[in-house]
């Protein structure tokens, strides 16, 4: 049966230009989808590209400065706005994807109970903690006090007690590691079987295919196609657009490779190679370690893989090679000797969230002359086009910010480089542009390479070496 | 006309009102309020828009000047501690944790004691008159801004894309300069722009209860202040014009600040 | 539980000594200025007798009240006295001065703790109007007449409302706390409070304008937050879901921005009883200050930072009990 029709969807914001000036941005041109009961469809688009808002436009809750137009239908009848206030939270339900969407003042319990709609609050909400593996004690918690997969399994039940015909999940597995992906992913799996109509929204095409029945393919603010899970498969030939062609090429698990020809770096034993000694750190005398006893050698021309649970402080690991923080034991040495402790730092990190990288009051022409001269050559491998130098960073989408934060971390004094999850929110084929051109350059300049992800895939396919950091 | 293009002309306005009171004010000759005893107590009219008071004065011609006195006064005192207060508020966010200790000691003991409290201690110690006023004032409104400053460029200073730029191998100073100062000069103008209306009515207030510019200048806290005496006399408009004309600038001061905080704030700067 | 009231009861513990440190510093600093200050005590405790006085006479004067020693001896000596709650004498009032700011403050604290009241509850009300209302023709008026408000000498108000209400109207006293020329016994409380209610009024009208915006500003947030949207997707709206969300969200903030206020309301209270002659306490600091009661006007100020450190310690005590994710973020 089907429960929702989506017809040539288009929405559209009013964003104040420098100046003075209103401008219509379109955010999503043309979205055009159909969902039915017991299926889970899998709206896959890059990060930051607009398809969130369309669980909002679903539910009627998009902004004031947005506007909307298109056909939806639910249940073969129009969704107007009436429609939308009565079915919200009743039968059409929404799974957020982080702990700020729940009230910080009340316990869990209480919001997992107002969000009852048939049977007695208390009952059900017992009832599905029960079904979610969650304690009893639970509920009497508040969300800053829920670990990462606790919140997760709330926010379904708060889905699952509301009776919803219609779920969508926005974004729900945010660069988890694998084991709790399965486990989210199998939530969904289970309110489908249950009869509901799942709309699964997410950049992650290699996990969606694992769970999905169908895969809506979204880029530049349109579906550019819908297919079964299974036509994703081996050489991605039953697929009929180009786009989700490249798109599932591009996956580190297939082809991975867009030149042809390019291998991985062999190692050569020139140069000081970085060396991590024993390293030890916690946040403060009395605070537990964090970690101990980390020792790394990198050599110059060497790809190796860092992966760990989350938490488990790789990104402190990263921080303390490049001089960001300083060791409670140990010491790191570059051909032996201690890193400068001012001027350009040879060993470059570059971070997993780009918008946080860039100063927004600088264009980004300046941002990369920060980095030492614009090589015209290294632009064209990362794909910066020369129109992107003269915008602001709020103009500009995740993944070309991040290729600007790899130019610019690749100035003449760069002798290793650390990739802290760079691509970890970014589509697969923006992924793939950016290791490729990322290997090139340190084969070419005999870069020492630390790449940390948990991305099983893509460390296969680049590293000659793998750390796994544990707690 | 959008809500930007109308922030800015709201802020221009006010800040057009206020230099008009304040050169008109100046501009006002010393004859245009003198002493007219034939003219005393006389409502207000067309001739004497504000009326005249009990030594024949037009009030109109006063409060003017008064006016131009308290911004004058206000918009020193209000740079003084503007001044002061970056001083410290980057001090106790760039030399160090002693430093900052030190200051936010500074500001918890300068915020302990009510602002007109201070004020009678400091214009008591200062002997009364315009040095008093303006330490006084001075003295009691650089805290806020301080602290407003010292979160700011703390919250700077651990942004990724400052500590990045350090290990691109850039200087504090051109850190400070290319990276830091583009974001606090809005925040910098904003909360000194806003200090002017308490710098005004502080002013006028310690003036009113007698610590303040001597009663020979036309100061609005000296009218309203004398303007006490005559009340139960039903000369309603001995206080009720100055008064309002008090609010008005203080009032346009307000506008100004807040019309170019909003264009200016990130948050609020896409509604 | 106890493990919470521990915590607590310690962090009590060192908010006050910083508090008692801060104290001293203010009462040192307050004591320096006012020994630089060009008023001569004693000429300002003899008045206009100055002429008679001989040098001999003077210097007897000044060794009686030990104003021969060094100023961190005097200083020394007027701490362990104010320490046993000895603040010395007014040279006004020729009473101790605990016993000045006593009655006094009994005379403020009735006006201030009214206005506070009034304009807590008034600028609550109005400001989650506003927030509620954003955008209407109602939010607008709000916003400008606090503006306006705030704007607004307090000392104006004071006067505006005299002359309207009671020397126009005559439904009020022109001025001081008591009938004028009454004995002390036949005053009543309603006497009182008829002489209370303009400078209360006018000490609330401004305290209003400010309570108002920082709600509807606060208020605002948290209709824009994550956590709003998302009770707006599961169906909550209206009254509901403000009461739920929105109401529970601000009224920590809201409550100790009110104690947080104690400073201002102090000064406001300075100006309503100077318009209105009401002999309070920020008056008799007025008159510390004009006629040189240096005893007076230290003791004054000792008390008002007492004052607004109590206010401060309040709504930080209340943030450390009330809101959980101080409560069992320390405990856990």
């Amino acid at each position: 049966m089907q429960v929702l029709e989506v017809k040539d969807l288009a929405v559209s914001f009013k964003r104040y230009e420098r100046g003075f000036r209103q401008k219509e941005t379109d955010v999503i041109s043309g979205l055009n989808l159909t969902l039915n009961a017991g299926e889970i469809l899998a709206v896959v688009g890059a990060s930051g590209s607009g398809k969130s808002l369309l669980a909002h436009a679903v539910l009627g809750i998009l902004p004031d400065n947005a506007a909307m137009s298109g056909e939806i239908w639910f249940e073969g009848e129009p969704l107007t706005p009436m429609k939308q206030a009565a079915l919200r939270g009743k039968a059409i339900a929404f799974i957020p994807q982080s702990v700020t969407y729940l009230d910080p003042l009340m316990r869990v319990g209480e919001q997992v109970r107002t969000s009852v709609r048939t049977g007695d609050p208390a009952v059900e909400q017992r009832r599905v903690f029960e079904r979610y593996c969650l304690r009893p004690e639970a509920a009497k918690l508040y969300p800053f006090q829920l670990s990462g997969g606790m919140m997760r399994r709330v926010m379904v039940s708060m889905a699952a007690v509301s009776g919803a015909r219609l779920i969508i999940a926005d974004e729900p597995t945010p660069g988890l590691d694998p084991a709790s992906l399965a486990q989210a992913l199998g939530h969904l799996r289970e309110l489908a079987d249950a009869g509901a109509a799942v709309m699964l929204i997410t950049h992650d095409l290699e996990s969606s295919v694992t769970v999905a029945d169908r895969i809506a393919v979204f880029h530049a603010g349109r579906t550019v196609e819908v297919a079964p899970a299974s036509a994703f498969a081996g050489h991605g030939d039953a697929l009929r657009h180009p786009y989700s062609q490249a798109l599932w090429r591009a996956l580190p698990q297939n082809e991975f490779q867009q030149i042809a020809g390019s291998r991985l770096a062999s190692v050569s034993a020139s140069g000081g190679s970085m060396n991590a000694d024993n390293i030890g750190f916690r946040y403060g005398r009395k605070q537990p370690w964090l970690f101990r006893g980390m020792t790394l050698s990198l050599s110059p021309g060497e790809i190796v893989g860092l992966s760990g649970t989350s938490g488990s402080g790789k990104t402190t690991f990263a921080r303390i090679l490049a001089g960001y923080e300083r060791p409670f034991e140990g010491n790191v040495t570059i051909h032996g000797a201690p890193p400068p402790a001012k001027g350009f730092h040879p060993v470059q990190l570059i971070f997993q969230h780009p918008e946080k990288s860039v100063n927004p009051r600088w264009r980004m022409r300046e941002m990369l002359r920060e980095g030492g001269e614009a090589d015209e050559r290294m632009m064209e491998l990362l794909g910066i086009r020369e129109e992107w130098l003269d915008r602001w960073p709020h103009e500009l989408s995740g993944g070309e910010l991040q290729r600007f934060c790899v130019a610019r971390a690749l100035g003449p004094g760069t002798r290793f480089l650390i990739a802290d999850e760079i691509t970890t929110m970014l589509d697969a084929i923006t992924q793939a542009q950016i290791w490729h051109a990322l290997l090139q350059i340190a084969e070419e300049r005999n870069l020492g390479l630390l790449v940390i992800s948990h991305d099983e895939s893509l460390l296969k396919r680049l590293c000659t070496r793998r750390i796994e950091l544990t707690r | 006309m959008n809500q930007r293009l109308r922030l800015l002309v709201l802020a221009l306005a006010a800040a057009m009102f206020l230099l008009a009171v304040w050169i008109g004010g100046a501009l006002v000759s010393e004859e245009r309020y003198a002493t007219q005893l034939a003219l005393r107590n006389l409502a207000p009219s067309l001739q004497h828009w504000f009326g005249t008071d009990w030594l024949g004065r037009d009030m109109f011609a006063r409060t003017l000047k008064g006016l131009s006195v308290s911004v004058g006064v206000g918009i020193i005192a209000a740079a003084a501690s503007s001044l002061i207060a970056v001083v410290l508020g980057l001090a106790a966010a760039v030399l160090g944790r002693w430093a900052d200790r030190f200051v936010t000691w500074l500001i918890d003991l300068f915020m302990s004691v009510p602002h007109l409290v201070s004020l009678i201690l400091i214009s008591f110690t200062l002997g009364g008159g315009l040095p008093g006023v303006v330490a006084g004032i001075a003295l009691t409104h650089w805290p806020s801004l301080a602290r407003i400053i010292r979160a700011e460029v703390l919250a700077l200073r651990s942004a990724e894309y400052v500590q990045i730029s350090r290990r691109l191998g850039k200087s504090r100073m051109w850190i400070a300069g290319k990276h830091m100062l583009p974001h606090l000069r809005p925040q910098l103008i904003v909360g000194a722009l806003l200090l002017f209306p308490h710098a005004v009515l502080h002013e006028a207030a310690i003036t009113f209860i007698g610590l303040g510019l001597s009663p020979h200048e036309p100061a609005i806290g000296i009218i309203l202040s004398e303007s006490m005496r005559y009340l139960s006399t039903g000369m309603w408009w001995l206080a009720f014009f100055p008064g309002l004309c008090l609010l008005l600038v203080v009032l346009a001061f307000d506008v100004m600040g807040r019309s170019l905080n909003q264009l200016w704030n990130p948050h609020t700067s896409q509604r | 539980m106890a493990m919470e009231m521990n915590h607590i009861f310690l962090w009590l513990i060192r908010k006050t000594l910083r508090s008692a440190v801060l104290l001293v510093a203010v009462c040192a600093v307050s004591f320096f200025l006012i020994k630089q200050s060009p008023v001569d005590p004693v000429q300002a405790y003899i008045g206009a007798d100055m002429m008679r006085v001989s040098p001999e006479q003077r210097a007897q004067i000044e060794r009686y009240w030990g104003l021969d020693q060094p100023g961190a001896v005097q200083f020394g000596s007027w701490l362990s006295a104010a320490v046993r709650g000895d603040l010395g004498t007014s040279m006004m009032y020729r009473q101790p001065v605990a016993d000045v700011i006593g009655e006094r403050f009994r005379n403020s604290l009735a006006l201030m703790a009214a206005a506070w009241v009034l304009s807590g509850l008034l600028g609550f009300g109005l400001g989650v109007l506003a927030a509620w209302k954003q955008g209407t023709w109602a939010d607008r008026l709000i916003r400008w007449y606090c503006y306006a408000l705030a704007s607004t000498p307090a000392f104006w108000i004071g006067l505006v409302l005299l002359m309207v209400f009671a020397v126009w109207l005559g439904w009020f006293p022109v001025g001081l706390g008591i009938p004028a020329g009454a004995l002390a016994e036949e005053v009543t409380i309603a006497d009182r409070l008829h002489h209370l209610i303009l400078p209360a009024l006018t000490l609330s009208i401004v305290g209003v304008a400010g309570v108002a915006l920082h709600t509807r500003q606060k208020l605002m947030d948290v209709m824009e937050s994550d956590y709003v949207l998302f009770a707006k997707a599961r169906g909550e709206r209206g009254f509901t879901l403000l009461r739920r969300h929105g109401l529970r969200n601000i009224a920590l903030p809201a409550i100790t921005l009110q104690f947080a206020s104690f400073s201002e309301l102090f000064g406001g209270a300075v100006l309503a009883e100077q318009v209105f002659s009401y002999p309070g306490l920020g008056q008799a600091a007025v008159e510390a200050g004009t006629r040189g009661d240096v005893p007076l006007l230290l003791g004054i100020v000792l008390f008002s930072a007492i004052f607004v450190f109590a206010g401060n310690l309040i709504a930080d005590l209340l943030y450390q009990v009330v809101d959980p994710r101080i409560r069992e973020g320390a405990a856990g």
